[in-house]
């Protein structure tokens, strides 16, 4: 009942949680807000960046933001501001120190070795061995040969 | 709602409910304990027992829902879960859905769709050959068992509330925000409980020791269908974060997100690895871990979402089943570790492979590509609970790392699905190959002239554009040249000559118009998230925000009431470049909802669909004295793309599912064949 | 069985241990809930509109004086349930501490027909763009925070506080 009350009294007046932002910054300065809004973790939302989420706190967010690209700080020191407040926990992208390289790495080490093991798996043939019978190989596949047919007359 | 029946014994929904999960646990125990006994010992005399006691697990999980449905539909708050999730005012439709929108329900309903899938594997297996129907189902019951303890146990949501409240909740407001969430749902628990047949197959393959065909055709098939709901699933999901959550996208890689994705990954790659088996006799070992991957990250994801452990949009409230969902992660895991370890031997591959410049070769580079993808995305979503654990460190893996990471994966499958129909078994003679090449060059260079001209600069959009024109020719190619060839040699009209071209070689070609379909998705993924454009700004009555030579102009504010809610609107009417108006006015509007027992408001947005962009308006703020409101608008190139697919994929699954008229082998046809050195 | 398969059997193992370990260790942490680092470092500063005077205040007029500070928004349900804590714990301990309420998110107008529905003895500070709230590495409505008397955030309550709860962190503050 409170909540609808509550509601009611939204409708009737207004929902204004979301003040108005800053003015966005000339386009240089605003791609670089814009692009580290996309890295730092909204914090009262689910996992979005203060670019994507359309909580008002995440619009405060992307205003300190641009408030200190205004001011002239570096990335690095903008992104140094919201890591002093939560830590890493701020950065959506993590940074590659210690135990994170992992999560960098693991992903190309598998892929290296992955291949490695498909070339692996090519047969050498040793020199007086039958070659494959690739005409056999290609004609279970009438397909390939239909079309091959149709591409050679 | 109770009821005095015959002398004096009371039934309630409570009691009926969760005498019915009793009687399913025990039948499942039952038939997973003879059918696995009796498949191992060869015993076919006692398969109408387990077949008797899954009908029994059948029947009554159904009917346990079918009570909660029923509980629900009568607002018996006597019942613990409706009394949870149930409201009065809820509408009639979205009472139903109140059957998955909280945890214990959508476990039960988890437990009808497992009793579904045994049930129509039962019956279509019912003339088959016993082992395979006993080993098959034995595992199968034994996962039912799992489920039916879970509901009987640590997810019951039959407790008897005595004394009950006269009015709940009512659901989760995000849930009863967007006709999508009726729908959306079933398709991915039809998904992820679907797994649980190939998985079923597969152990009983590797508990026969028998890899022949008689177990890997019913093992493709019951995974093409899997596959499909999840495809259907996770598009449907996307959708319904488009329509609803109102930040302009479709994907975040929320844990949610990546739980449905990882099985998909799984089967996926095991759809292209199981044609490498098939024909070469190879890749058993791998094909086969594959399948059962796919069952064991269903029942991680479902860990993921529902442990309570994983920050998420939707992830389900902190809850007590998450050890009893690790331990049974660790049983299914080790299970098939040990299977395929000691099974091992017996899977030798019967060829080696020739070259990697072959269709097995690039299904094998197709294999790694997903292999890789699967790593990221499971790494991503654990490493954060990793750092925890090891060094209490909070972080956090998002859509940077997810995007960066995956993105050439994504274009190595994509490239693939170019190059690999091109390539024949064997090995590939380059002349030949490079003669093939004209078509869909053409196509490639159309993309990227097209991507061009449209004013693409994101490197990995015109990448995208560039191999979507040249996959699609491949794929259009592989589609229609045989059944121009017919119309040529047989003299068959254009119709008749494709029927029957496709109806020959269901598989092959309902997974080209599949691939059809995942060309489409890619170029939407590629234009709607590179090519987008943003504003955001506050209007008065009268005013319009120009979008991309969209203007939205504010009409009004706008509120009403429903039973379970009211609302506020932004009354907008979008200007198209040409001059021509769309007006969203009322439930069309882009609107803030207030439900009853919630305190925040739920933004719906609006969208105006377009088959080439859609244009995306959110109300983010009101002033109702003004009035004004404060809009973040979009307009997304081609995002429809990405639902449109769906079709596509249904048609093409359902052309390869199609069950053979007569069982015509392929093995027929080399008769025709044309020696390659030939040319 | 194999040599392979015993060295197989041990990675097995070692992967199962790691699993378990880590979910283990995860059961009970609440998600959610968002990491704080400012405990311990000297408060931001801040000059705020004292919604009732008009007047500006700053950090720096309560140096020596330990601080309540208590975000929230007239939108908040669980900040008008722990209205009634704040005002019983003002009546408590003005005398030593000082209570600021900072508004944000939210509109004067809204804030002063709250206020005047449910009354409010303490100063209350407005926040129009959620600067200080940002500076504060504030993650939600209600939150409260505690600063010592040298101005250092001895921690905040991310939760609507309850009397024990402040009975606890204002005896920190005193010391």
């Amino acid at each position: 009942m409170i909540a609808l009350s509550l509601a009611l009294a939204l409708v009737a007046g207004d929902y204004a949680p979301a003040r108005q932002g800053l003015e966005p910054l000339d386009a240089q300065r605003e791609a670089r807000v814009m692009k580290l809004g996309k890295v730092l973790r909204c914090a009262v939302c689910q996992g979005l960046s203060i670019a994507d989420s359309p909580a008002s706190m995440a619009r405060a967010q992307l205003d300190k933001v641009r408030e200190l690209v205004a001011e002239g700080k570096t990335d690095q020191e903008v992104m140094d501001y919201f890591v002093a407040r939560y830590g890493e926990w701020a950065l959506l992208e993590p940074t590659t120190n210690g135990l994170n390289g992992l999560l960098w790495l693991g992903p190309v080490v598998l892929l290296v070795v992955g291949l490695l093991v498909i070339v692996s798996l090519v047969k050498k043939r040793a020199p007086g061995e039958l070659a494959p019978q690739a005409p056999a190989a290609a004609a279970d596949d009438p397909f390939l040969a239909q079309v091959r047919a149709e591409l050679e007359k | 709602m109770a009821e005095v029946v015959g002398n004096g014994v009371q039934v309630s929904h409570s009691n009926l409910g969760y005498g019915l999960v009793l009687l399913g646990l025990l039948a499942a125990t039952f038939a997973a304990f003879v059918g696995l006994w009796s498949g191992l010992t060869r015993r076919e005399t006692l398969l109408p027992w387990v077949r008797g006691a899954v009908y029994t697990f059948s029947g009554s999980m159904i009917l346990s829902n079918l009570t909660m449905i029923h509980a629900l539909f009568f607002d018996d708050f006597s019942v613990k879960y409706v009394a949870q999730v149930g409201s009065k005012a809820t509408p009639p439709i979205f009472k139903v859905v109140s059957l998955w929108s909280a945890l214990e329900g959508s476990i039960l309903f988890w437990g009808m769709i497992l009793a579904v899938y045994l049930l129509v594997f039962t019956l279509m297996y019912r003339k088959a050959q016993g082992r395979f129907v006993q080993l098959s189902l034995g595992i199968m019951a034994a996962v039912a068992v799992f489920f039916a303890f879970l509901i009987a146990g640590p997810a019951n949501p039959w407790t008897a509330i005595p004394n009950p409240l006269s009015d709940g909740p009512g659901p989760n407001p995000l849930l009863q925000n967007h006709p999508l969430m009726i729908i959306h749902p079933p398709m991915l628990y039809l998904g992820y409980v679907g797994m649980t047949v190939p998985f079923g197959i597969a152990s009983g393959a590797l508990l026969s020791g028998e890899i022949t065909a008689a177990w890997m055709m019913p093992l493709r098939k019951w995974s093409m269908v899997p596959f499909l709901f999840l495809s259907i699933g996770i598009i449907l999901g996307s959708w319904w974060a488009y329509a609803v959550l109102g930040w302009g996208g479709y994907w975040a890689w929320d844990p949610v997100e990546n739980a449905a994705l990882l099985p998909w990954i799984a089967i996926t790659a095991f759809l292209h690895s199981t044609m490498v088996l098939e024909r070469k006799g190879s890749l058993k070992l791998w094909t086969l871990a594959l399948g059962l991957a796919a069952f064991v990250l269903t029942i991680v994801g479902t860990f993921m979402t529902r442990s309570g452990v994983f920050n998420s949009v939707h992830s389900f409230t902190q809850s007590e089943i998450g050890p009893t969902f690790l331990k049974f992660i660790v049983i299914i895991f080790v299970f098939s570790f040990v299977l395929l370890v000691v099974r091992g031997g017996k899977l030798q591959s019967d060829s080696p492979l020739e070259s990697v410049a072959s269709r097995e070769g690039s299904i094998l580079l197709n294999n790694l590509a997903f292999a890789a993808l699967l790593f990221t995305v499971l790494l991503g979503t654990i490493f954060p609970l990793v750092q925890e654990a090891l060094f209490n460190k909070r972080i956090s893996v998002g859509e940077p790392y997810f995007n960066a990471m995956s993105m050439p994966c994504w274009i190595l499958i994509l490239f693939l699905m170019g190059v690999g129909p091109m390539m024949p078994w064997g090995k590939a003679e380059p002349d030949l190959v490079l003669k093939q090449l004209l078509v869909p060059g053409a196509g490639a260079l159309v993309g990227l002239a097209a991507s061009m001209a449209l004013g693409a600069r994101n490197p990995w959009a015109i990448g995208v554009y560039t191999l979507a024109g040249f996959v699609a020719m491949v794929t259009l190619r592989e589609l229609f040249l045989p059944a121009q060839s017919r119309m040529q040699e047989s003299k068959e009209n254009p119709f008749t000559a494709l029927v029957r071209s496709a109806s020959k070689a269901r598989r092959r070609f309902g997974g080209y118009v599949v691939h059809l379909g995942i060309v489409g998705i890619a170029v939407a993924v590629a234009a709607s998230s590179t090519a987008k454009v943003h504003v955001s700004g506050t209007v008065k009555v009268g005013e319009t925000l120009e979008v991309a030579g969209h203007k939205v102009r504010f009409d009004g504010l706008s509120s009403g009431s429903e039973p379970h809610r009211t609302w506020t609107g932004a009354d907008v009417t979008v200007i198209f470049p040409g001059g021509s108006e769309a007006v969203h006015h009322g439930l069309k509007a882009p609107r803030m909802n207030f439900y009853e027992r919630q305190t925040d408001p739920v933004g719906s947005p609006m969208v105006d669909e377009g088959a080439l962009r859609d244009v995306y308006v959110s109300l983010m703020a009101f002033d109702s004295k003004t009035p004004s409101a404060t809009f973040n608008a979009w307009v997304f190139p081609l995002v429809g793309w990405i639902w449109y697919a769906i079709p596509v994929l249904v048609l093409g699954s359902i052309i390869a599912l199609w069950p053979q008229g007569r069982r015509r082998e392929e093995r027929e046809a080399p008769a025709k064949a044309i020696p390659q050195g030939s040319a | 069985m194999s040599k392979t398969a015993w060295a197989l059997f041990a990675v097995l193992g070692v992967a199962l241990g790691a699993m378990w370990l880590v979910f283990h260790k995860s059961f009970g942490n609440d998600p959610h809930a968002v990491p704080f680092e400012l405990a311990g470092k000297p408060a931001p500063r801040f000059t705020m509109k004292r919604l009732d005077t008009g007047e500006l205040v700053k950090l720096e007029d309560f140096i020596g004086r330990p601080i309540v500070l208590n975000f929230w928004a007239t939108w908040c349900g669980p900040c008008k349930e722990e209205h009634p804590v704040l005002q019983w714990a003002y009546q408590k301990w003005q005398r030593d501490v000082v209570f600021l309420g900072v508004v944000f998110e939210d509109t004067e107008e809204n804030t002063k027909a709250f206020l005047v529905q449910n009354g409010s003895s303490w100063p209350q500070l407005y926040d129009p763009k959620s600067t200080v709230a940002v500076d504060f590495g504030v993650a939600g409505v209600p939150e409260t925070y505690f600063i010592n008397r040298s101005g250092v955030i001895v921690g905040k309550y991310p939760y609507p506080i309850d009397p024990q709860t402040m009975t606890k962190r204002i005896s920190e503050i005193l010391q």
